[in-house]
């Protein structure tokens, strides 16, 4: 506190050094579009008299009564005017140098021109965000802004993905970044909620230092949107796209063989086919009539061709999903509204999400004071399968998820034909797979609905107390309420089918109800004081001071039923036995955090070509003890224009622009839930039993003395601008020690606790970002060009330290595996000396020299090995995005490509369809014995390569086998290299003149759009998109689930028609 | 100047609210949690009751230990697992067994210190006992466990491995321990309402104490050389083991709901909805043929009549072969009224209340006819074996069991009396064997341990019959957890699979 009062009164005082003239002459200066044009020069023509406007383009200037003054700002032809009495209004030409005009919000809406700051940023336009059409903002900055990793972990229709800056800062805490929203921290969910069209600009700050003043949840980048605020002109714009998604990668599944299970084997060890399978260890296809199913009540049986005519049931069995985007947005002086609707169908039938949000933002100075303001307002509405339902009401069937029961159709049967579940093979009691359940049946009959308000507010006020000292209260809030309802409805199966079916799935059960309530709020309260000052010609201050408070507070109320007593009447009260309340963390939870932070910052210019700037913050956070409550962190960046700087430059047509930049910082960050200092402990399942309560102790140990993470980062910079700017190139390196990581250790169960949670390791965060733009590479006559924008970020880290030099797990092994036969053991882990992270997987016994597997002499199998292997990474070493734009006259061409590499996944689909014979894999040797390829075995000894000893059942026993095949993760595990086409745009715009002399409607443009439309990936991958997570949340990567959807394409077309 | 006075009084005003916030340090005190019962607010009344049932759950029998000893087999209607019924474990195998054992003794260890803390000595004393027998089983089926740096939280992230035979020496010196609380404090109110097993009886946790004490005895008698004399004294001067009509079991009020079933009922009866809650498994035709050629009246008790309308009698399934077991469900019989109740009228069992059994009282009656045998403790170990065997049929409820009992032995002299010729491993043989009948479905683990102890299943048919079956004869014990090597590597004795089938435990021969 005591830092920032001394600060502060510095500030104060350099306010009062000023020197007389002879008229005060107010003014703005703007740009040829009626935008302000901020920062600009304004000197007294001839003199050395100069002042600068602020972010708005006003400024304030004594002069002369007879002087001229000369505007110049960077990126801008330099213009002179006469002020006639007290007022100037000026517009400048853009002279298309768009290196250094760009403008940047900063923290706490702190307008800055990117030349001035001494981090690396990046800035998108509207435009850009739009011209793929991509139903919200994570998709439309896929592969656009260099360091940025954006994770899509699965396709169905609630758009998860995993949002990660420059890698990771901290092990097992939150990595995502920040999302500020017209300067209210918002949480980064809402990303996927608002409408691309509402954004004015977004800028992703990567850099700690950017981010110092913004506080603890800044330390992993900041994405800053600004919402579009209305203009000078009225404008009506109307925008409708209507894109389809089609299934774009499948797994390679066999189709040779039919269903068996290993109920029928014949003296030679050859499975036989048994018609109501759910594995498909059957003989080969040989299209002779064979029965699909048992003998139904009435003694008829489904006959059809033993042959694979129906493999492509599967793909097919996905709808093609339908996304129609509508918005309406009207700006007008000093308000922006918009209505924005999406309807998602998905890949799976029946899977529908519904958006619809409402915007109203306004402003309005009035003298000294101004406010402004912003509503926003969203509506979210889905009905999707309730896969987890799926699984409590047919406790121990082989289903997995909709997907894995669609793969488990064989070949031979007619899946499409089952939809009609009126049907006499579709009905519920007749389906032909004794051990799964129709697919249909699941999708129309276990329903998960969710409807989510989320409404969010922010009020500026701000006062100009000096012209050197403004004044700002804003307040924010951003509500949430949740509501989901699963029904699952009854199941009501024939006498028949009760009597002679498998039980699991052939049995009466009563309808289930989950209910939840969820409502979360956070507010915030930002109180500070800001100005610039120039304390003498060409040398400026400018400063923030202040401090904000924030209260987070989350509620939750869960309850179900299990026990419906009234078919298809879901509500809680309608059921027999107890009710059942699932417990915190998970559900029924109150949990309140609060934070106090005092932050300042300081910058001097000279010139605006040569910047620095000082911050500084505190925090005081409630999740710690008292002790460790206080936290404080600085940085410092600064900037050098040495294109302004050095006149042999400003005059050069080769070298344009050059500036170097270099950041400092120290970020602290309480990457901890509240209530985590202590042990806690929770009833078992049943209990409470009437009067008799029991608790068990839950699995964490925490140490109570935990202390905030620490990142420290280093970064330095260079852009250059050539011919120019037709080149333009950016350089960043930074370097990054995260220290003190708040770890959640696996620790050995027999020390009472699974789980420690400490302050348990440290590691380093490192890596290169390259921005190159040819804009334009080529001319093409006089209306047309081609640009392209290249960006590539070199990301690594390593483990430098943990609690005692153990390995620490970070997660996986559970929740995304289905039904396999001995569960692989498959996790992330942290091993110090190795990058963060890498997998740890169970595999083969190997024979150390050779790494060869070592197979048993007589059976000819291998075993597994106790130790388990870690290799590959987590994350992408590289990331690199290219996007080429024609632009020939009103016709548009982009594309965004895509690649990411370095790292490895895993496919929990893999030992599902192994186990169940779906997998290609499981036909690599026909189904008949093989000699384990790269093998050795045991001979005096020694090992030898084995060229003879085959495996003693190469079908069903070898690949169902835990130990010879499911078991070892190491068989579903590969390179997570990938070449996306992100975006296709292709676009036409008509003139308003062609109307009615562009008086109603001003122009309309026509596009084509497609958003991943190919995905290349290597040979080795016959499983999915390497990006499929199992989990949107956490720092788990590549664990892809075999629960998930299918990866998919979109392509459409969209109508934006302005007025 | 006045107007500078304005705003100068604004920006003090606006310190003034900074000052404030910073000064108000209890607006940051929200952090004491509103959810969730912690360390410092729970007692060991909370957790005992848990504690208790969670060991009841722990003795309801692994179904791989029920199908390797040939109680059960699969049944045909489910793939059978192929690493049971091929004995080719891997370190997951029994990764879920070895960390919920761990979860339930490091309550019983908090009930303990928590109970010692507050007084409550009895509770401590219970717990003790619990965690004993828990323990025990834990070191038969692992060999060394971590034991003396166990659940010293904070001190030991990686606990060491103790010797086996270290353990079983310390357990002994815990009983003793116990079995003196027990003996000198008067039980509390609290204790007596949160002990859902013996409801406060001290005298019955001495007996419980005493037999788990004769088993670890017991376990180790063919160790060459061991000499139980001084244990088997205290046993007998502190009121000797568990009689006739003292199972130990738990029951905290079950009822027919989801999670609220007796353990045994809810995973081997039926749901609460009265579908078979285990479609998986029925009887191992290798216990049926024991039960029937020797027209043995448990088998009733043990197994219900296959077939939908119970038309097939009594038929089991061959385990490990995909040809003779019989498809699909239902065929083959489930398990019987002494586990899962009596039926009702929609042939559905009704033992969904039933106290969930943790320590049956033939067991401890068989455990002493062996010490009888042994020479251990005075008496005539053919009496000793009729009590243990009449008990059997008292407790799985055959009618008019004690003529039943007589008559079962006398028309099965062979396997139901020793001979005064024998040896005293051949007579312990047929103890054990009478004990592996009693146990059918109860108590798998016990005649695992007896068979790797005493050999005494001479007919090999209940071993697996599949062709790729990695070998002939159980394991002696199970490899350890994977999550063991993963998070304390250090200590983990290092195996490779298939040391399961040549490293012995130290008791056994």
């Amino acid at each position: 506190m005591k830092r920032i009062l001394v600060l502060f009164t510095v500030l104060m005082l350099s306010g009062f050094w000023a020197s007389a003239q002879n008229r005060v002459v107010t003014g703005i200066v703007k740009d040829d579009t009626g935008s302000p044009v901020p920062f600009a020069t304004v000197t007294e023509t001839g003199t050395k008299n100069g002042t600068t406007a602020d972010a708005n383009g006003n400024f304030t200037i004594k002069m002369k009564e007879n002087g001229t003054l000369t505007f110049s700002a960077t990126g801008f032809n330099a213009a002179t005017a006469t002020p006639e009495g007290k007022t100037v209004a000026v517009t400048l030409k853009r002279n298309n140098l768009e290196l250094s005009t760009v403008i940047v919000t900063t923290a706490l809406g702190q307008q800055r021109e990117a030349k001035e700051l001494g981090y690396a940023q990046t800035t998108i336009n509207n435009k850009t965000l739009t011209a793929g059409k991509s139903v919200n903002i994570q998709q439309a900055l896929n592969g656009k802004v260099s360091g940025l990793n954006i994770s899509t972990v699965n396709s169905g229709v609630f758009e998860n993905a995993k949002i990660n800056i420059r890698g990771i800062r901290s092990l097992t805490g939150d990595n995502s970044p920040m999302l500020v929203v017209d300067g209210a921290p918002t949480p980064l969910g809402y990303l996927s909620t608002i409408p691309p069209d509402d954004v004015q600009s977004l800028t992703v700050l990567k850099s700690g230092a950017s981010a110092a003043i913004y506080g603890p949840q800044a330390v992993n980048g900041v994405i800053v949107i600004t919402t579009k605020r209305g203009g000078k002109t009225p404008t009506v714009t109307f925008n409708s796209t209507v894109q389809a998604t089609k299934v774009s990668f499948f797994p390679k599944m066999q189709k040779e063989f039919g269903d068996g299970g290993g109920e029928i084997v014949d003296q030679y060890g050859n499975y036989g086919y048994v018609p109501y399978e759910n594995q498909q260890y059957g003989p080969k296809f040989d299209n002779s009539i064979q029965p699909v199913g048992p003998v139904l009540e009435d003694g008829s049986q489904q006959m059809l061709p033993y042959n694979n005519s129906h493999f492509k049931d599967r793909i097919k069995f996905f709808n093609t999903g339908i996304t129609v985007q509508n918005s309406l947005s009207v700006a007008g002086e000093d308000f922006y509204l918009s209505v924005e609707d999406a309807k998602i169908k998905g890949l799976v039938p029946d899977d529908v999400n519904r958006r619809t949000s409402l915007r109203f933002n306004g402003g309005k100075t009035i003298g000294k004071f101004s406010v402004n303001y912003g509503l926003n307002y969203i509506l979210q509405n889905s009905n999707v399968v309730d896969e987890n339902g799926f699984q409590t009401e047919f406790p121990g069937a082989y289903d997995g998820g909709i997907f894995l029961l669609v793969e488990q159709t064989a070949s031979n049967v007619p899946l499409l034909s089952y939809k009609n579940l009126n049907s006499k093979y579709g009905q519920y009691s007749n389906y032909y797979n004794e051990y799964a359940i129709n697919p249909y049946w699941v999708i129309a009959n276990l329903r998960s609905k969710g409807r989510n308000d989320n409404l969010l507010g922010n009020i500026g006020l701000n006062y100009q107390l000096f012209p050197w000292m403004k004044a700002t209260v804003k307040v924010s809030n951003e509500l949430s309420f949740d509501n989901t309802q699963n029904n699952d409805a009854p199941v009501i199966v024939s006498d028949w089918a009760a009597a002679n079916r498998n039980a699991v799935q052939y049995s009466n059960k009563a309808g289930q109800v989950f209910t939840d309530q969820f409502y979360s709020s956070r507010l915030n309260f930002d109180y500070f004081l800001s100005g610039d000052h120039n304390i003498v010609n060409d040398f400026s201050v400018r400063y923030v001071v202040g401090g904000s408070l924030s209260d987070s507070r989350s509620k939750d109320v869960a309850v179900g039923g299990n026990n419906l007593v009234v078919p298809y009447l879901f509500n809680v009260s309608v059921r027999s036995g107890d009710a059942s309340v699932p417990l915190y963390p998970g559900d029924n939870f109150n949990i309140e955090s609060r934070l106090y932070s005092a932050y300042g910052t300081v910058g001097f210019s000279y010139k605006r070509w040569a910047n620095i700037e000082f911050t500084g913050r505190n925090d005081w956070d409630s999740r710690l003890l008292k002790q460790n409550r206080s936290f404080f962190y600085p940085a410092a960046n600064a900037s050098l224009v040495l294109s302004d700087a050095i006149p042999a430059i400003q005059n050069s047509d080769f070298l344009t622009y050059l500036k170097l930049r270099g950041a400092v910082s120290k970020s602290g960050n309480v990457n901890l839930n509240p209530y985590s200092l202590s042990a806690t402990y929770s009833q078992p399942a049943g209990f409470p039993f009437g009067s008799t309560a029991g608790f068990t102790a839950n699995g964490t140990i925490p140490s109570a003395n935990l202390k905030p993470e620490f990142v420290n980062t280093t970064e330095a910079g260079i852009e250059l601008g050539f011919l120019k700017n037709r080149i333009s190139l950016d350089a960043t390196y930074y370097y990054q020690n995260n220290t003190n990581q708040i770890l959640n250790v696996s620790q050995s169960v027999t020390t009472g606790y699974t789980t420690g949670l400490a302050n348990a390791a440290s590691f380093n965060n490192y890596g290169v970002e390259l921005d190159l733009g040819l804009t334009p590479l080529v001319k093409i006559g006089k209306r047309g060009h081609l640009d392209i924008k290249i960006n590539a970020s070199y990301n690594n880290n390593k483990v430098t330290s943990t609690l005692g030099n153990v390995p620490v797990v970070i997660g996986g092994n559970n929740g995304f595996l289905a039904q396999a036969t001995g569960y692989p053991t498959v996790n992330n882990i942290a091993v110090v000396g190795k990058p963060a992270f890498e997998f740890q997987l169970s595999d083969y016994l190997r024979d150390s020299a050779t790494g060869k597997v070592i197979v048993d002499p007589v059976t000819g199998n291998p075993t597994q090995s106790p130790n388990l292997l870690i290799t590959g990474r987590t994350l992408p070493t590289w990331i690199v995005g290219a996007t080429p734009t024609l632009t020939i006259g009103n016709f548009g061409f982009s594309m965004t490509w895509e690649y990411k590499g370095g790292n490895d996944f895993y496919s929990g689909l893999g030992p599902d369809e192994a186990f169940a014979g779906i997998g290609a894999a499981t036909t690599l040797y026909g189904r008949k014995r093989f000699v384990f390829p790269n093998s050795v075995y045991l001979k005096d000894g020694k090992y030898v390569d084995n060229t003879n000893i085959q495996v003693a059942d190469g079908n069903y026993a070898f690949f169902n086998g835990a130990n010879t095949y499911t078991g070892i993760a190491t068989n579903f595990f590969g390179s997570a290299a990938a070449w996306r086409l992100r975006e296709l745009d292709i676009s036409y715009t008509i003139p308003g003149k062609v109307f009615s002399n562009g008086k109603f409607i001003k122009q309309i443009t026509v596009s084509l759009v497609g958003k991943n439309l190919f995905l290349f990936v290597p040979k080795s991958n016959i499983w999915g998109d390497p990006e499929f997570n199992y989990s949107a949340t956490g720092n788990t990567f590549g664990l892809a689930s075999g629960f998930q959807s299918p990866a998919s394409r979109l392509f459409g077309g969209s109508i934006t028609v302005q007025f | 100047m006045k107007h500078i006075n304005k705003q100068l009084i604004f920006i003090g005003a606006f310190i003034g609210v900074i000052a404030l916030f910073s000064c108000k340090k209890t607006w940051l005190d929200v952090n004491t949690d509103p959810n969730r019962v912690t360390d410092a607010t729970v007692t060991a009344e909370l957790i005992f009751p848990a504690a208790a049932n969670e060991v009841g759950q722990a003795a309801v029998g692994s179904t791989f230990l029920q199908e390797w000893v040939g109680y059960w087999a699969p049944n045909g209607g489910f793939v059978p697992q192929q690493n049971v019924i091929s004995y080719n474990i891997d370190f997951t195998f029994a990764d879920g067994l070895f960390q919920n054992r761990y979860n339930i003794l490091f309550d019983l260890h908090q009930a303990e210190v928590k109970a010692k803390a507050s007084g409550d000595l009895d509770l401590a004393a219970a717990s003790i006992v619990l965690s004993a027998k828990i323990y025990q089983e834990v070191v038969d089926l692992f060999g060394d466990v971590p034991y003396s740096q166990a659940f010293q939280t904070g001190k030991y992230t990686t606990p060491v491995y103790d010797p086996a035979e270290s353990i079983y020496d310390s357990l002994q010196i815990r009983l003793d321990t116990a079995i003196n609380i027990l003996q000198n404090n008067a039980p509390s109110g609290a204790f007596s309402k949160a002990d859902i097993i013996n409801h406060g009886d001290v005298g019955k946790w001495i007996k419980f104490a005493n037999t788990l004490k004769l088993r670890l005895l017991i376990r180790q008698s063919e160790v060459s050389g061991f000499n139980p004399a001084t244990e088997i004294a205290k046993i007998q001067a502190n009121g000797g083991v568990l009689g006739a009509g003292e199972s130990i079991s738990v029951n905290p009020g079950y009822s027919n709901d989801v999670n609220k079933q007796n353990p045994f009922y809810a995973a081997h009866g039926w749901t609460p909805t009265g579908v078979q809650s285990d479609q998986a498994t029925d009887a191992n035709a290798y216990i049926i043929n024991i039960l029937s050629s020797t027209n043995d009246p448990r088998i009733g008790r043990f197994f219900f009549p296959g077939g939908f309308d119970n038309s097939n009698g009594f038929v089991g399934n061959v385990f490990g072969d995909p040809l003779n077991t019989l498809a699909p469900a239902n065929q083959s019989s489930y398990f019987g009224p002494a586990l899962n109740g009596e039926l009702d009228a929609n042939g559905v069992g009704t033992g969904y209340n039933k106290d969930q059994f943790i320590f049956p009282s033939y067991e401890s009656l068989f455990l002493y006819a062996e010490a009888v045998a042994r020479g251990w403790i005075p008496g005539d170990a053919n009496d000793a074996l009729k009590a243990a065997i009449t008990e059997s049929f008292v407790w799985s409820g055959v009618p008019d069991a004690v003529n039943a009992a007589a008559a079962y032995i006398a028309a099965n002299p062979n396997i139901a009396t020793l001979k005064s010729g024998n040896s005293i491993l051949a007579n312990a043989k047929i103890i054990a064997f009478q004990k592996y009948i009693a146990n059918t479905g109860i108590d798998p683990q016990e005649s695992f341990f007896d068979q790797n102890r005493l050999h005494f299943l001479t007919d090999n048919s209940y071993i697996s019959t599949l062709s790729t079956k990695i070998s002939d004869k159980l394991p002696y014990r199970l490899l350890y957890a994977q999550s063991e090597y993963t998070t304390n590597g250090k200590n983990t004795p290092k195996e490779v699979a298939g040391d399961e089938f040549t490293k012995k435990l130290f008791w056994e021969p």
